[in-house]
Parts: structure tokens; C-alpha cells; sequence
């Protein structure tokens, strides 16, 4: 559904439930890839911006990532979370970007978007459900629905995707 | 011997080695002679002299200079000069003092020293002497193929760096200088821009004395004095050093936006610690990712001055069985490779509460955002009696209502207290 990968290049808006969720779990191979390099990229960094709890370093290393490639952002106000985005994607020093953040103001939105599209830099808006009905110039929306039933996947609906066609994905956590 | 070539000066000190705390004090003293100093082993001092030949009135002032002031200090230096880095080392060693400017004077001097004096391997050591080696100059004799393969190249390559076969550089010991500068504010003020284009005239002057001294600096100490003679601080302190001023710029108004002033202001003083023989920028072979490292600081420092200085940090593992304890923040995320330790316990969540949260418990079983399914577990951490900040618990992989994975705890120590501790995914 999203051609085997997460587009750069363009913001990416990832909507969750309040609470516990799966949003790093489900985003952590692309941090893995991005952290550790491989043969045809070298390591890079990656930035996580205001995120809800402590991102704990054993768990990162076990899902693979390469700690000393992760930076970790703390924020006072939700406006400084996307202040930092946008100085972040304007530096270029970030391969990805995931930021966590509520309210954004549509020409905020606009200008981060804007922004990624100038490099490639996968960048990632993690968002409260609740605004899926505000518009958002994102060039893919997601929504990340857990399932009880199933042991150790979500659901992703991808219901808005410029590149390709919306629909909704299983995917199968570590 | 061009006018040019290195002139090295080494100042050994038989009595040594001496602690790396006085061997700074040294260095910064001698610092007065040359910018190029640096230290050896704890016990010898190295000093390239030739660029302050004519200030000083040639390398026998030199000498005497330092002579003096080592004794006076308490030390009794044996002083040896020449033109390679390794042969005043060699020839000091050997308790030899003497001043020589040619490569060819140099080789003849070293001829006949022990080789005990390169203060290589003892294994190495051995091997010579099974040669019959005992001087500099029946080492240099041997046949240069065959001594590699022997002894190796990098011996080789300092015996030709001590004859002046190939050139040899030393990092310079980095001294400490401080610049402290004033400017009187025509107006008392509280405006941003004035006192940003204050501390821009301050900033420029402390850019051409960097520049003259090719030094570069990391921190800088603004104070801003108010009417009653109180002062107002700010701190700034870059990822790296910067050579230029204008480094400073953006996050100091960055800061000042920040700031709240209690009062106007009338004074400001800039200080900054000066450090020397550090290059600051530039590039070489891995351009690319000194670049890249580059705007990474750049970014760093932009995200600090806005969110404060602890705002931005990297992850490190910790050893430590105590789940809690088994991280921690780096505060310099970008210093030197870190040593990554992989020793990785099992499987752990991507997220850890700051504290354990107690739980609610229905029917005996814990609850949160409805009963809790375990499915995972359990796991027995059991640990820390030595320090008297021991736990017992186990671990439990659960699953809520939603599906969302917990990570959850049972206290053994106390009544069976249920904990959540982490979250997956």
C-alpha cells in the first residue's frame, strides 16, 4: 500500500488514540534502517521531539536502533514541538524527524510540510485521533488502530496518500 | 637548514613522570615562548621554537629562559634542541644537552646513542639485542626492508621521524586564555535589538582577537549590569568551538528574547575562554561528515537556546540489571564515539514511565484501561542488595482492553503491589 516504504520528501501525519498506543513500534524499522546505515547509506540521525513518555534505551536497542544516532527533544509547550521540527528540517542534519504534538495551526502545518519537501528527510507528525477532520496538507495521513483480538499487530488505515492509493494495511509488530 | 624547518626543543625531566596537573601548569608557562607546545609522556616538555627565535634572541636564550624558570619551579631539565621532534627527545633522554640546527649535525649526535633511549617494547628491546644492536646508529645501519619486517614499520617510521627522514607533528597543548571585555550602553535599556547590537560590537571584538590568536572558544559569559549594580547572567555554550563571533550571534538573540529582565540595563560584559591549536573548522578527507556534524551542532545549540540546556540529549545503555537504572541521558550527544555496550537483557519496551505507577487491582488482578491480559512472563528481576536500593519483581508482558502492551510488574518485596513500568510498540 505505501510501495514497500515511508515517503520523504513530504510530511507524514501518523493519528493515534489517547494512551498507550504503537506508534514507535510500528515506526521503528525505518529509525532502525535510518540509525544503522547500510550498504548504500551511511548511519544517520534521527530526532524524536517532545515525546509523551521516557524512550527507554534498552528497548530502542532491542528493536535495533543505534542509540548513539537517536536525539531526544523535550519541549515546554506544544508550539516549541513543532518550532523544533522546523528548525530541524531546516538544518538538513536529521535523516528523520518524528514529532509529537497536538494542536498545529494550519499554516504551520503548511510550512513544515513545505519544508520537507525540500529534502529527504522522513518526517513524521504524531497526532491525537481527534484531528483526523482537520484539514492538513500532509502528503500521507495515517491512522493507527490497535486490535485487541490480535496478538501483536495494529491496523493502518492510510486514508489520505498523494503518492498512492488509500486503504488499510495489518501490520505485525516485533 | 631553511629558515622555515621546525626547530623543536625538548625539555626532559629526569625526575619525572610527573602528575598531568603540573605538567599543564608547565606547558601554559612555557606557552610564553611559543604557541607550539606540548606535553610528552608526563615528562618532557616539547616546544617549537622557530618562529620566536628572533623575538627571543636565538635558541641559546631559549634555553637559558627555560632553564631558569624550570629550576625555579623546582624541576632540573635536561634542555636538548633540534630540528626533529624525536631527536631532542632521544638526545634528552640520554642526558645529552645541546643546541643543533641541521638534520646532518642531528645524525651525527645520535649515532652513538644507546637505543634504551627510544623507549620502545621491551620485547622489541630484546629482539635488538639479540641483533647486537646496542646504538642509534648501528640500528640505522640495518637494512631498511628487513628491520620492518622485523621490528616493524612503525619502528622504522620513527626512526626515520628522529633522523629527519620524515616529518613529525605534535599537537599542540591546548592553553587556557580568557577574554574579558566592557561596553558602557549610552542609554539605560531593556530593548532586545539594543542590547543585541551591544553585545554585537563586543563580539566582534573577541572575533579579532580569535582571529590573532588563532583561537577558537566554546562558552561565553554575557552580563548584563543593571542601575543598582546587580547583575543578570546568561551562559552560552556551543557543541563545538567556533573561531568566529558570529557563531554566537543567533543564539545569543535567541537567549536575549528569552530573557526576562528584572531591570534596565546599563553595562555589558563579555567573557569568553579562548582556546588555542585547536583548528575550528575546516575540512579534510571526511568533509562530508564534519559537515553534516556541523549543522548538527549548529542545530543543537539553536534547539538549547530556545528550550533550555537540558532539552537536548542522546540515550546510552547502562549495566545494570535494574530496569530503571539501565539508562541514561547523554548530555553531549555528539562527543566522541560513544562505547556502545549491546549487552541487552530481553525484551524491554521502547517506552519507561519516570516512575512506576501503581495499579488498581480488580478480583486480585491489575487493571488498566480495563483487566489486564498477561501474556508474557514472567520475568524474575531480582537485584541491587549490595547498595541497599534492592527490588524483586516480576515482569509481565500484558495486553489492555485496547491491545496496546504493557509492561507491568508484581512487587515481590512488599504486598504484591502491581506496577506499570513501560509500553511497547
Amino acid at each position: 500500500m505505501l510501495g514497500g516504504g515511508w515517503p520523504t520528501g513530504g510530511l507524514t501525519e501518523l493519528l493515534i488514540e489517547a494512551g498507550a498506543s504503537a506508534e514507535l513500534g510500528l515506526l521503528s524499522p525505518v529509525l532502525t534502517r535510518l540509525t544503522c546505515g547500510d550498504a548504500t547509506v551511511d548511519p544517520a540521525w534521527v530526532m524524536l521531539i517532545a515525546p509523551p513518555w521516557i524512550p527507554y534505551a534498552p528497548g530502542l536497542c532491542w528493536q535495533g536502533l543505534a542509540l548513539s544516532r537517536v536525539l531526544v527533544i523535550d519541549v515546554r509547550q506544544a508550539a516549541d514541538a513543532l518550532w523544533a521540527m522546523e528548525a530541524a528540517l531546516r538544518s538538513g542534519a536529521c535523516a528523520g524527524i518524528i514529532a509529537w504534538t497536538g494542536t498545529a495551526g494550519r499554516v504551520a502545518l503548511q510550512r513544515l510540510h513545505l519544508l520537507a519537501g525540500k529534502r529527504p528527510v522522513w518526517s513524521v507528525l504524531i497526532r491525537a485521533a481527534r484531528f483526523r477532520r482537520e484539514r492538513s496538507p500532509a502528503m500521507l495521513r495515517l491512522q493507527l488502530h490497535l486490535e485487541p483480538g490480535i496478538q501483536a499487530a495494529v491496523c493502518v488505515e492510510i486514508f489520505k496518500n498523494r503518492l498512492r492509493a488509500a486503504g488499510t494495511v495489518r501490520v505485525s509488530l516485533p | 637548514m631553511s629558515s622555515l624547518s621546525p626547530l623543536w626543543l625538548c625539555a626532559w625531566l629526569p625526575a619525572g613522570p610527573l602528575e598531568a596537573v603540573t605538567m599543564e601548569q608547565l606547558a601554559g608557562w612555557a606557552a610564553g615562548f611559543t604557541p607550539v607546545v606540548s606535553i610528552e609522556e608526563d615528562q618532557a616538555l616539547l616546544l617549537e621554537i622557530r618562529g620566536s627565535l628572533q623575538l627571543f634572541g636565538g635558541p641559546e636564550r631559549i634555553r637559558t629562559l627555560l632553564q631558569q624558570g624550570l629550576h625555579a619551579r623546582g624541576h632540573e631539565p635536561v634542555i636538548s634542541c633540534t630540528p626533529t621532534v624525536r631527536g631532542s627527545l632521544w638526545l634528552a633522554r640520554a642526558g645529552i644537552e645541546c643546541t643543533l640546527l641541521t638534520r646532518d649535525e642531528l645524525r651525527h649526535r645520535l649515532l652513538p646513542v644507546s637505543v634504551e633511549h627510544l623507549a620502545w617494547p621491551a620485547a622489541t628491546m630484546k629482539m635488538l639485542a639479540q641483533m647486537g644492536i646496542r646504538t642509534l646508529g648501528e640500528c640505522a645501519r640495518l637494512p631498511r626492508q628487513g628491520f620492518a619486517r622485523r621490528l616493524g614499520p612503525a619502528r622504522l617510521h620513527e626512526l626515520d621521524q628522529g633522523f629527519g627522514r620524515s616529518p613529525e607533528l605534535r599537537r599542540p597543548h591546548v592553553v587556557p586564555e580568557h577574554f574579558v571585555d566592557t561596553l558602557e550602553l549610552p542609554v539605560e535599556t531593556t530593548c532586545v535589538d539594543a542590547l543585541l547590537a551591544g553585545f554585537q560590537r563586543l563580539l566582534s571584538r573577541l572575533g579579532e582577537r580569535l582571529k590573532s590568536r588563532q583561537a577558537s572558544t566554546d562558552t561565553l559569559q554575557c552580563h548584563l549590569r543593571h542601575p543598582d549594580g546587580s547583575d543578570t547572567e546568561l551562559h552560552i555554550r556551543l557543541c563545538r568551538p567556533a573561531a568566529s563571533a558570529a557563531a554566537f550571534t543567533e543564539v545569543l538573540r535567541l537567549r536575549l528574547e528569552a530573557l526576562v529582565l528584572p531591570a534596565p540595563v546599563t553595562l555589558l560584559t563579555l567573557k569568553a575562554r579562548l582556546s588555542t591549536g585547536q583548528e575550528a573548522t575546516g575540512s579534510d578527507l571526511l568533509g562530508r561528515e564534519l559537515q553534516a556534524d556541523s549543522d548538527l551542532s549548529g542545530l543543537l545549540e539553536r534547539l538549547r537556546a530556545r528550550l533550555g540546556q537540558h532539552a537536548v540529549r542522546g540515550l546510552a545503555l547502562v549495566d545494570e540489571y535494574r530496569p530503571e537504572r539501565a539508562w541514561r541521558p547523554v548530555s553531549d550527544p555528539l562527543g566522541t564515539n560513544r562505547k556502545v555496550s549491546r549487552r541487552l537483557l530481553g525484551r524491554r519496551p521502547v517506552w519507561i514511565l519516570p516512575a512506576p505507577q501503581l495499579l488498581q487491582r480488580a478480583a486480585g488482578q491489575p487493571v488498566h484501561d480495563g483487566a489486564l491480559c498477561l501474556e508474557r512472563g514472567p520475568e524474575r528481576i531480582e537485584t541491587g542488595w549490595w547498595d541497599g536500593d534492592d527490588i524483586r519483581r516480576d515482569y509481565y508482558v500484558a495486553r489492555n482492553r485496547r491491545g496496546a502492551r504493557l509492561w507491568v510488574y508484581q512487587d515481590l518485596r512488599s504486598v504484591a503491589n502491581w506496577y506499570l513500568h513501560g509500553i511497547f510498540g
